[in-house]
């Protein structure tokens, strides 16, 4: 019996100690990447968890189920001594048990699952071989910590294995430290950074006051040395998770990108030395493949920031000149004409001819400044949403004008492609303008506005309160300012599809369902909405050029809506509605696209 | 007798400008020398002489080299004014060899003349809205718009040579190659024939093929038949994410208009638009329209151009 009883005791300290091994490699890397652990930080944490637990997103539960069982096993793995002397403890963690091993089971098999895609995507990625089985080694070290977490929790259920389960829980807690304390540091970090927010390499405003040495200004990335700190401990987080690919749009279209890949290969990178070019194993098409719709970053259970990467390699791109002819005649059109397009901006209102819309110029009290953006000012289908909206507005009563010639492009393009220096540039007069009219309150009705004049332009000296058009309309609607009869659209089923820049950037998804549900009778939802919306493939300036790809990212949406049975696709931004616009025909789908401005101002 | 000089790499451009230099020269008491490099082109006529510059150079080297030649010769021979073809390497020719002669030299000019002390013309600029005069005292190189003075066919010419020996230029020619046959070049195209997607398939395509040989235009599609559909190669897209292209006539045969595609052609001279869709956003960006099925007025297009021959 005594032998027992030491081997017990013995099993018990090496529990311990590996506890506290995993304690300190996060103290470690806690104090490596300048992160706080502090009990604020961790509540904020906490918080932010459990509102995701609503959300019910599978990839989350699973990861949670991870945390949690890893969690438990190690609680209980030190108060395993007492535990018998306090009533009912057993039970209660017998109980919390379950519901984890069923979580731990299901990642189980996705971890498998997400593993053989992850191989098919290297393969056509035709990733090299160090890349390849560093990968499978840090997935084989992710399927191994699930195991471990789950034959641990089982094993609680048979005190007579506690030998047995300790083995297994060292193994496991020196895995955790090894692998896990960091990715664990950078969550607690980067929880609670928005998705909008975007690296400001520079400030044009101080160059321009002579506060800044242009010679010293790097927009760009051109050394693994030269990424912000806060986006490399990020890279260097990514333990393969993989939630990140199995959302990216351009991955499912067949596109040279992996979110997952991309990260990992600038962290292995950085084992080559600090002036290693990212470009040495990232492709330019890799790059230009993204539509920074932000599912790779919203996905991620460990808060790596893949989009950093991206802006900062696309702007390497531009300021070497590596952009090919649709992308340098955007940014050219931008600065010459302050349109993408190339249209000559004077003609921006022609939309608002005999509707009676005010300008700022002939009422600068005008309640709200309507900021139409450029493809609803220049696109013949996209100004029906103009249209649209004016007309609810007037219905309402609501007071707005717009600024007709005087608008120009908020520069999202020019930033999106990685142009810092243009986007700044019209930011700047943009905001002058805003400022020089006393605006205070600006509708939006393309989400690319929307995220820029709200997020962004505070930045410039830009502070207003932006309201997306799907928000008014429904405030609008909810007051009975806009009344809409009873024998509203019955004719035709309608699907909305999110715009990205709308839901996952700025939480807005239950503004456009309200009005819609309020002006069609049959509304229908797609498996990927709200914040899990799925790419129409234009943004992140993807309207503008071409990409490798096997299939087209809005074919694949056309499609899941299609698989509604809807006839119709309702959007939100005039860029998804001209992605639509092309596929639903191409497909013989059948089905119409109409924003949903357009669907509510029908009723009126 | 001061001359009026001519070049250009190619023989038709050639033609055009000796056109705009008959003119320039007549009245002014001014003679044409067509000038060749290395040898006397067939197609390449002349309203006056023509000037063989022999030396190490040919026809249609590089800009370094040509201007280097007509430099050597001006300098001796002392024409009155240089005209060029504004063409690619025109304008290069042309800025080299006004740095090299220290003259002045007026880019892309139409109306070419002069009252024997300077040489005047008009160019457009603002994209067409505005016509500018310009004027620069002999003697001066001009480029001469292409396109804008229809070609000389007069017969041969009398031969005068002058060597200007070995000529370098810093730029080597390595080779040159054709683009690959059956490549379509929709940005010189006069005519441009546009499908889109009221094609109803794939098979009815050379139908709108056919209308585009007989108007004397390339082919051109939408974005939805090249990159969705594939059933032109991407060549043929224009649009935003495609060619742009500035025809003297763009006829849309079943395109909806979106900014996409109008983006790519509004430069046209003149739209024309099928569609069945009276509300077709295409129609707003077009001078003309027919509102009508394609599969009926298109056949009923061929027959009227057949008819007129």
């Amino acid at each position: 019996m005594a032998g027992i009883d030491l081997a017990n005791a013995a099993a018990y300290v090496a529990s311990a100690a590996s506890v506290a091994v995993a304690i300190y490699a996060l103290s470690v890397y806690a104090r490596k990447g300048s992160v706080s652990l502090s009990p604020g930080r961790l509540v904020g944490l906490s918080k932010d968890e459990a509102s995701r637990l609503k959300t019910g997103d599978p990839v989350f539960l699973m990861h949670l189920s991870i945390a949690l069982g890893v969690g438990l096993s190690i609680v209980y793995s030190l108060i395993e001594p007492v535990v018998g002397y306090v009533p009912y403890l057993r039970s209660l963690v017998l109980v919390f048990t379950v519901p984890l091993i069923a979580g731990l089971v299901v990642a189980f098999g996705w971890r498998i699952e997400r593993y053989a895609a992850s191989k098919r995507v290297e393969a056509e990625l035709k990733s090299p071989p160090d890349f390849v089985s560093s990968s499978t080694l840090l997935q084989v070290v992710l399927i191994l910590a699930i195991a471990f977490t789950t034959a641990e929790l089982t094993i609680v259920w048979f005190p007579q294995l506690y030998l047995v389960g300790s083995v297994i829980g060292v193994l496991r807690n020196l895995l955790v430290a090894a692998y896990y304390a960091r990715p664990s540091v950078n969550l607690i970090a980067g929880f609670d950074t928005p998705l909008a927010a975007v690296r400001t390499p520079f400030s044009l405003a101080d160059v321009m006051s002579g506060k800044a040495d242009p010679e010293t200004i790097r927009a760009g990335v051109s050394k693994v040395s030269e990424f912000d700190q806060k986006s490399r401990f990020s890279f260097d987080s990514c333990v393969e998770i993989g939630a990140c690919e199995s959302a990216c749009p351009a991955t499912a279209s067949g596109r040279p990108l992996s979110p997952r890949v991309l990260v990992r290969q600038v962290s292995l990178l950085s084992r080559k030395g600090e002036d290693a070019s990212p470009f040495e194993s990232i492709t330019e098409d890799e790059l230009w493949s993204c539509t920074t719709c932000g599912a790779c970053v919203a996905s991620c259970p460990v808060s790596v920031k893949h989009l950093d990467a991206v802006y900062d390699l696309r702007r390497e791109l531009v300021a070497k000149g590596n952009l090919d002819k649709e992308k340098s005649t955007m940014l050219e059109n931008l600065g010459q004409k302050q349109n993408p397009y190339g249209f000559n901006n004077n003609s921006r209102a022609a939309w608002a001819e005999g509707l009676g819309v005010d300008t700022l110029a002939s009422n600068p009290k005008a309640e709200y400044l309507y900021w139409v953006g450029c493809l609803s000012s220049f696109d013949q289908r996209a100004q029906k949403i103009a249209v649209s909206l004016s007309k609810i507005l007037k219905h309402a009563g609501v007071s707005f004008a717009i600024l007709g010639g005087e608008e120009m492009c908020t520069g999202d393009p020019a930033r999106r492609i990685g142009e810092e220096g243009r986007y700044q540039e019209l930011a700047l007069q943009n905001v002058e303008k805003l400022n020089s009219y006393g605006v205070k309150k600006i509708i939006a009705t393309c989400p690319h506005c929307f995220n820029t004049l709200k997020n962004e332009y505070p930045q410039f000296g830009g502070k207003y309160e932006v309201v997306y058009h799907t928000q008014l309309i429904s405030d609008l609607i909810r007051e009975g300012k806009v009344t809409v009869p009873p024998d509203k659209i019955q004719n035709i089923s309608v699907t909305l599809h999110d715009a990205c820049y709308a839901s996952r950037y700025n939480s807005v998804f239950e503004e456009p369902r309200a009005a819609l549900n309020a002006a069609v009778a049959d509304v229908r939802e797609m498996g990927r909405h709200g914040e899990k919306t799925f790419c129409c493939g234009a943004g992140g300036s993807n309207y503008w050029f071409k990409v490798p790809q096997q299939r087209s990212i809005a074919g694949i949406r056309t499609e899941e809506a299609a698989g509604t049975g809807a006839k119709a696709i309702a959007t939100e931004c005039p860029f998804c509605m001209s992605m639509f616009e092309d596929t639903t025909r191409t497909m013989n789908t059948g089905m119409e696209v109409r924003d949903v401005a357009e669907l509510v101002a029908e009723c009126l | 007798m001061k001359s009026v000089w001519v070049y250009s790499e190619s023989d038709s451009v050639s033609n055009e400008v000796a056109a705009a230099a008959a003119e320039v020269a007549k009245g002014a008491g001014l003679d044409v020398q067509v000038i060749e490099l290395g040898e006397a082109r067939q197609g390449v006529s002349s309203p006056g002489g023509k000037l063989l510059i022999k030396g190490s150079v040919r026809n249609g080297d590089s800009a370094g080299a040509a201007s280097s030649a007509i430099a050597k010769a001006a300098a001796e021979l002392q024409p009155a004014a240089v005209l060029l073809g504004a063409t690619r390497t025109g304008r290069e020719i042309a800025s080299r060899l006004a740095a090299k002669l220290r003259v002045g030299c007026m880019a892309e000019i139409t109306k070419v003349a002069t009252d024997g002390t300077a040489l005047s013309g008009e160019r457009s600029v603002f994209a067409g809205k505005v016509v500018a005069r310009v004027s620069c005292p002999l003697p001066a190189v001009a480029t001469v718009k292409v396109g804008a003075y229809p070609r000389l066919t007069a017969g041969s010419a009398s031969v005068s040579e002058k060597e200007v020996g070995v000529v370098t230029d810093q730029v080597k020619v390595l080779s040159r190659e054709k683009k690959t046959a059956g490549a379509v070049d929709l940005k010189s195209a006069k005519v441009i024939v546009s499908a889109g997607r009221g094609v109803k398939k794939k098979e009815d395509l050379p139908m709108l093929e056919e209308l585009a040989k007989e108007m004397h235009g390339a082919l051109g599609c939408s974005r939805p038949l090249s990159s969705d559909l594939g059933w032109l190669p991407e060549e043929h897209h224009i649009g935003l994410t495609g060619v742009t292209v500035k025809p003297d006539l763009y006829l849309a045969i079943g395109i909806s208009g979106q900014l996409q595609h109008v983006a790519g052609m509004k430069d046209s001279k003149v739209v024309a638009s099928i569609n069945t869709d009276k509300d077709a956003p295409m129609f707003q960006a077009s001078d003309y329209g027919i509102i009508g099925d394609l599969y009926l007025v298109v056949p009923a297009l061929r027959k009227a151009l057949a008819a007129r021959g």
